[in-house]
């Protein structure tokens, strides 16, 4: 009996001693994130204005506008929904117009071309040269979703200068290039 | 008796070995979060920013009290994250791209060791640690956060309030 008491006594002790030397404690905030990542279309054209400053023939389906190729850089950022989403850049063009003299270019006697290095999720829609349509839109490239690289293209442009009388014409607004993305 | 004698110095020795620095000192740690809004939001992440806030510059202060056995005890702060967070339309957000600043008054003993640091998928980053024997009833960290939000697809992503944790820990 002497035994068994004096070794309950040690083992007793051993717990207290087990229970002492444990002494970590901890406890915890909880809290959550919420990010919210919106499609963006943001673009930029180093060049406002397109010329053709001295067409001598009437003979040329798609002569290419003096400041090809190197003034008419496209950049800026296409970020499209993961999954869901999707991306256009389009040209918009004015009505037809009326040179100083009278005479009338066709807008779809002027033609655009989308051009670049290759981008996953990225499609030129108008990889050759492209007829615009008066008053409306035309496909430039398209993107795909979840597209979220960098842009940089060339946007060109030529005329069919055997559609229109010689003339001097001019417009000063009325196209525009045109990002969107969801 | 003989017998008897046998049985006391064993307890004497379990003792002996268990008082120094064990017995007088328990490790205490019991934050609660004093200031901030949950969750923390970025209602308009961008594409350019490596430390972007969140809405408002909405930082998490938690205070409380930390205490630690002397000579042999430590405490610390850490934060905890998931693996990562899904968004609505299935994105992966990598969770490492949220970072973390710890701060607050100076008190010896304690160090703000997370700075820009990023959070661990799955895992922990220690936010502030404290050294043996510190004893603090007003330990005060303040948590800010920040978001890289370069490379991150565009969707809408939300954790649940239990996904992150403040942990506090004293020995």
């Amino acid at each position: 009996m002497t035994i068994t008491t004096n070794l309950k006594i040690a083992v007793t002790a051993m717990a207290l001693v087990g229970a002492m030397v444990a002494p970590a404690a901890a406890n915890t905030v909880n809290f959550g994130i919420s990010v919210t990542k919106h499609a963006t279309a943001n673009i930029s054209l180093s060049t406002a204005t397109f010329t053709w400053a001295n067409i001598t023939d009437g003979t040329q389906t798609s002569l290419a506008a003096d400041n090809n190729p190197a003034s008419a850089n496209v950049t800026g950022t296409i970020l499209t929904t993961y999954s869901s989403g999707s991306g256009q850049i389009n040209v918009g063009a004015p009505a037809n117009i009326t040179g100083t003299s009278g005479g009338t270019l066709p807008i779809n006697a002027l033609q655009v071309q989308c051009t670049g290095s290759a981008q996953t999720g990225q499609t030129f829609n108008a990889a050759s040269a492209t007829a615009l349509t008066a008053s409306a839109n035309t496909l430039c490239a398209s993107y795909a979703s979840g597209y979220e690289t960098p842009l940089s293209f060339k946007l060109l442009m030529f005329v069919d200068d055997s559609r229109f009388p010689a003339d001097s014409y001019s417009s000063a607004s009325g196209f525009s290039l045109i990002a969107s993305a969801t | 008796m003989a017998v008897i004698r046998a049985g006391a110095p064993l307890a004497a020795v379990l003792l002996f070995f268990a008082v120094p620095g064990q017995c007088l000192a328990l490790g205490i740690a019991n934050i609660s979060q004093s200031s901030g809004t949950l969750p923390v939001t970025w209602s308009n992440a961008g594409t350019t920013d490596r430390y972007l806030s969140p809405d408002a510059n909405d930082a998490l202060t938690v205070t409380g009290t930390m205490q630690t056995t002397p000579l042999t005890g430590s405490g610390s702060i850490t934060i905890t994250a998931p693996a990562t967070i899904t968004g609505t339309n299935g994105a992966p957000l990598d969770v490492s791209r949220v970072s973390v600043t710890c701060s607050g008054s100076a008190i010896s003993g304690q160090a703000y060791v997370a700075s820009l640091t990023p959070l661990v998928p799955g895992g922990s980053v220690t936010c502030a640690t404290y050294a043996a024997g510190f004893v603090s009833l007003s330990v005060q960290v303040t948590v800010q956060f920040f978001l890289d939000d370069r490379a991150i697809p565009a969707d809408s992503y939300a954790s649940g309030l239990g996904a992150f944790g403040i942990v506090a820990n004293a020995s």
